[in-house]
């Protein structure tokens, strides 16, 4: 039987390393989605879905359950990994720019083109939503892409629900202004 | 379709790749230390105890509380600090809560706490002792704002150890405003959205301000140093700490406003050690360190004195 969200997260206060390894069989995959549309990129996703599940422990006394479920607590973790990730990776890649570029080497994985394709087309919808300040991208990633309830997107980002639904109002507009962009933005 | 902003298909993590990630995951808990009260340095006392302790300047100007005609940080004499009188304790202070960082944000649609009503005309108002030096020092606060943020209104006011700091919002911008020991003291004005050069100290200043001393010691002052903004970041694991020469360690508080904005304040009043020691040229002193934490990671500022201590924009240090 399942144990609820709720003893998952009584288990984490007190210490329990499984409850971790629990927790990232639950919710892994869904980190590594939301850690990819704030990253259009795998690897960096893949490293902020770990160091998300490394500060869920790290921060384990204040986990905090919202709606019976720890999503939203977790997305807000991944949020601002994926931020700062964001953020070191810029600095890393002005760096990396002064540096002559590493020589060719084949890749013939069948993956990797469908890979590519897809970094590439992530890439391009983060290109799209630049324009927005960060706390609406934000927004804009956990509602719209990660399918979040506003509810869900305000306990992540400790902002109140009113808060939630004027930045994505806000970024709706935004985007909306910028034709011939989808405004919608579903995935 | 490129030019819209529907996401690509989902590829979820294929087994091997999940497998890497939990291993790296469970093998670094050991590692992944619980985030407890922060206290990342060790307490400098070699540091402090040698440095020089020179007699002569002592880096501050005269104070000038309110002068209407220093609204830029102002020159440094080699005279001791102005102390400023302290306020009376009084029952009838207003205190708003103070939420800390590490604990309660299972209210996040209640930001109500310590936030302060606006005056009918819209301006600055900030609880403090009725009829004491503080009150006073809140129509200065007004007065004073006109130089540096016209219009501003107040978007959340915190007590701290002797006098309240308030937030003042004016279209993009904010000004933070403290009444430490009756005196107005105004930050020069910073964007709301936190917007800021990497390694621009000016977010992490401090106000630095001499009052008498608060146990009737027979020194001439203590110091009282604040700071304070804006938390932009959204982040759970936000956190701010000051080290100071004297190897005390301070940590920012945290308050939410009634528009959801997080603010953030760290005030430490000096009683002792080389900050507040006789003759001490605060020019010889280490700096300050801030240690910025957001989500686990850390961004190291050193404050230099005299440049990055005298946040004051309204009068001298």
């Amino acid at each position: 039987m399942t144990q609820s969200e709720a003893a998952l997260a009584e288990r984490l206060r007190h210490g329990d390393a499984d409850a971790v390894a629990e927790l990232f069989d639950r919710h892994a995959d869904r980190i590594h989605r939301h850690c990819f549309r704030l990253t259009a990129d795998r690897a960096d996703a893949e490293d902020a879905t770990a160091t998300t599940f490394l500060e869920v422990w790290r921060h384990r006394h204040r986990v905090q359950v919202h709606d019976g479920s720890l999503l939203p607590w977790l997305h807000g973790v991944a949020t601002n990994v994926c931020r700062n990730l964001t953020r070191g990776r810029r600095r890393h890649l002005r760096a990396v720019a002064r540096l002559p570029g590493p020589p060719d080497q084949p890749d013939h994985a069948d993956r990797v083109d469908e890979r590519l394709d897809t970094e590439r087309r992530m890439r391009v919808v983060l290109d799209a939503v630049a324009t927005l300040p960060p706390h609406e991208r934000e927004v804009l990633a956990l509602v719209v892409w990660s399918g979040l309830s506003y509810e869900d997107a305000a306990a992540a980002l400790e902002v109140p629900v009113g808060t939630v639904r004027s930045r994505l109002s806000r970024a709706r507009r935004r985007l909306t202004a910028l034709a011939p962009i989808d405004a919608e933005g579903t995935p | 379709m490129d030019d819209d902003l529907t996401t690509p298909p989902d590829q979820p993590l294929d087994d091997a790749a999940r497998a890497r990630l939990r291993g790296r995951v469970l093998a670094g808990l050991d590692e992944s230390a619980p985030a407890g009260p922060r206290r990342r340095w060790a307490v400098p006392v070699a540091a402090a105890a040698a440095v020089v302790v020179l007699a002569g300047a002592t880096g501050y100007a005269t104070l000038r509380p309110g002068a209407d005609d220093d609204v830029l940080p102002g020159g440094r004499s080699t005279s001791a600090p102005n102390r400023i009188p302290t306020p009376a304790p009084s029952e009838d202070v207003t205190v708003p809560d103070t939420p800390g960082t590490s604990e309660a944000p299972d209210a996040p649609d209640d930001p109500g706490e310590g936030t302060i009503p606006p005056a009918e005309d819209g301006a600055a108002v900030v609880p403090t002792p009725s009829g004491g030096p503080a009150g006073d020092a809140a129509g200065a606060c007004r007065r004073d704002l006109r130089h540096v943020l016209p219009g501003a209104v107040p978007a959340l006011a915190v007590e701290g150890t002797l006098g309240t700091t308030s937030y003042l919002v004016e279209g993009d911008r904010f000004v933070l405003c403290d009444t430490v020991g009756g005196t107005v003291t105004l930050h020069g004005a910073q964007p709301l959205d936190g917007r800021h050069p990497p390694d621009d100290t000016t977010p992490w200043r401090v106000s630095t301000n001499a009052v008498d001393p608060q146990d009737g010691a027979a020194r001439d002052y203590d110091l009282v140093f604040v700071a304070g903004g804006i938390v932009t970041s959204q982040a759970m694991q936000w956190g701010v700490s000051y080290t100071f020469p004297d190897g005390h360690v301070e940590e920012a508080t945290t308050s939410t406003d009634a528009e959801g904005r997080t603010w953030w304040r760290m005030e430490y009043v000096a009683t002792d050690g080389v900050l507040v020691a006789p003759g001490t040229d605060q020019t010889t002193l280490e700096p300050i360190v801030v240690d910025v934490q957001v989500a686990g990671t850390s961004n190291r500022h050193e404050l230099r004195w005299a440049e990055d201590t005298c946040a004051q924009v309204n009068h001298g240090c």
